[in-house]
């Protein structure tokens, strides 16, 4: 007999229906509605899910992410909560009951976090810097870099290219952030990641965005990745983890 | 610039919006990893957004677990 029910996500959506085996482990996902949201559910026991190895976590984590895109595709607003998110019973209570109960307490604001994303999506935005480039522009344009070539001088010549280096990406960074944020509807700024096969990741951005804003976004991105030196990786559209709130406590 | 479906999602960018965003539920009536470190022990040492994850309640238990046992460990050492 289940015990739990793991909750991906909830919806915007007053029915009771099935959504057919699309979850975690095959199993049977549907709604369990309250006034005009849902939970997104499935039946499972109270146990959490325990990793057996990264490629299972990476199934799971996968599955949570197409159950909320499968949500998305169906209901216009849709809160994606963080994985392995499940409701026990309490006191005899039926399972259903208690999701009901906790929708209909925090009704307010659960709806409240859904009309802030409603039909809106998220992308992730990554821009590389070659450093090589730029510091050849650097060394071409700047005058007041030492023409020495003797080992005090190449050691100064060393640490005024870095700060050089510094000054130009900051430069570009605020530059690209302002062009970025002036085309979207909110931006949220992630941890960079050092470099990969792309370059020096310069900058780590998820952003959301409405109808329409997508392509605005693009066109700002189209502009950073015509000028040498810089790249852009443009992923999307996913639910929009990064807008949702952090946490909803519960008295 | 139009952009492209992540079909070589890594797991870390997978971690990263799964269990470091979305929307974290704490209440009574929710598991929500209460004993259970999530990820086995190979990964978690590889995990980045570990403080995200203590300081939402993830782990708590575990990293309370993990400080008893070091307490416990260092008195004996103390007694001993």
């Amino acid at each position: 007999m289940s015990e739990g029910r793991y909750i991906y996500c909830i919806a915007e959506c007053s029915e009771k229906l099935s959504l057919g085996k699309i979850g975690i482990d095959d199993n049977d996902v549907y709604t369990i509605p309250c006034q005009d949201i849902s939970a997104v559910v499935h039946d499972c026991s109270r146990k959490s899910h325990k990793s057996k190895g990264d490629d299972i976590v990476k199934m799971w984590t996968m599955t949570h992410e197409c159950v909320v895109e499968s949500a998305m595709e169906r209901w216009c607003g849709v809160l994606p909560l963080s994985f392995d998110t499940i409701v026990k019973a309490e006191d005899g209570r039926s399972l259903e009951g208690v999701v009901m109960d906790w929708l209909e307490e925090e009704y307010h604001k659960l709806k409240e976090n859904i009309d802030r994303v409603k039909g809106k999506l998220e992308y992730s935005v990554k821009v590389f810097s070659d450093t090589k480039i730029i510091t050849e522009r650097i060394v071409k344009s700047d005058e007041d870099l030492p023409e020495e070539t003797a080992h005090t001088y190449k050691l100064k010549l060393k640490d005024t290219l870095r700060q050089r280096i510094q000054e130009e990406t900051a430069r570009y960074y605020h530059e690209f952030y302002k062009d970025i944020r002036s085309a979207v509807n909110d931006v949220k700024v992630a941890k960079l990641k050092g470099e990969d096969e792309q370059g020096q990741m310069l900058m780590n951005l998820s952003c959301l965005c409405g109808e329409g804003i997508a392509d605005k976004l693009g066109e700002q991105l189209e502009k950073i990745s015509s000028i040498r030196g810089f790249s852009v990786r443009f992923i999307g559209p996913k639910p929009p983890y990064s807008f949702v709130g952090a946490q909803i406590e519960v008295k | 610039m139009k952009p492209t479906r992540n079909n070589k999602a890594t797991l870390s960018d997978l971690l990263d919006r799964v269990l470091d965003k979305g929307v974290v539920i704490d209440a009574d009536v929710i598991i929500s990893l209460a004993n259970v470190p999530l990820i086995g022990i190979n990964l978690r040492a590889a995990l980045a957004g570990m403080e995200t994850m203590v300081k939402y309640g993830m782990m708590r238990e575990y990293d309370m677990e993990v400080k008893d046992v070091r307490k416990s460990k260092g008195r004996h050492e103390l007694e001993a």
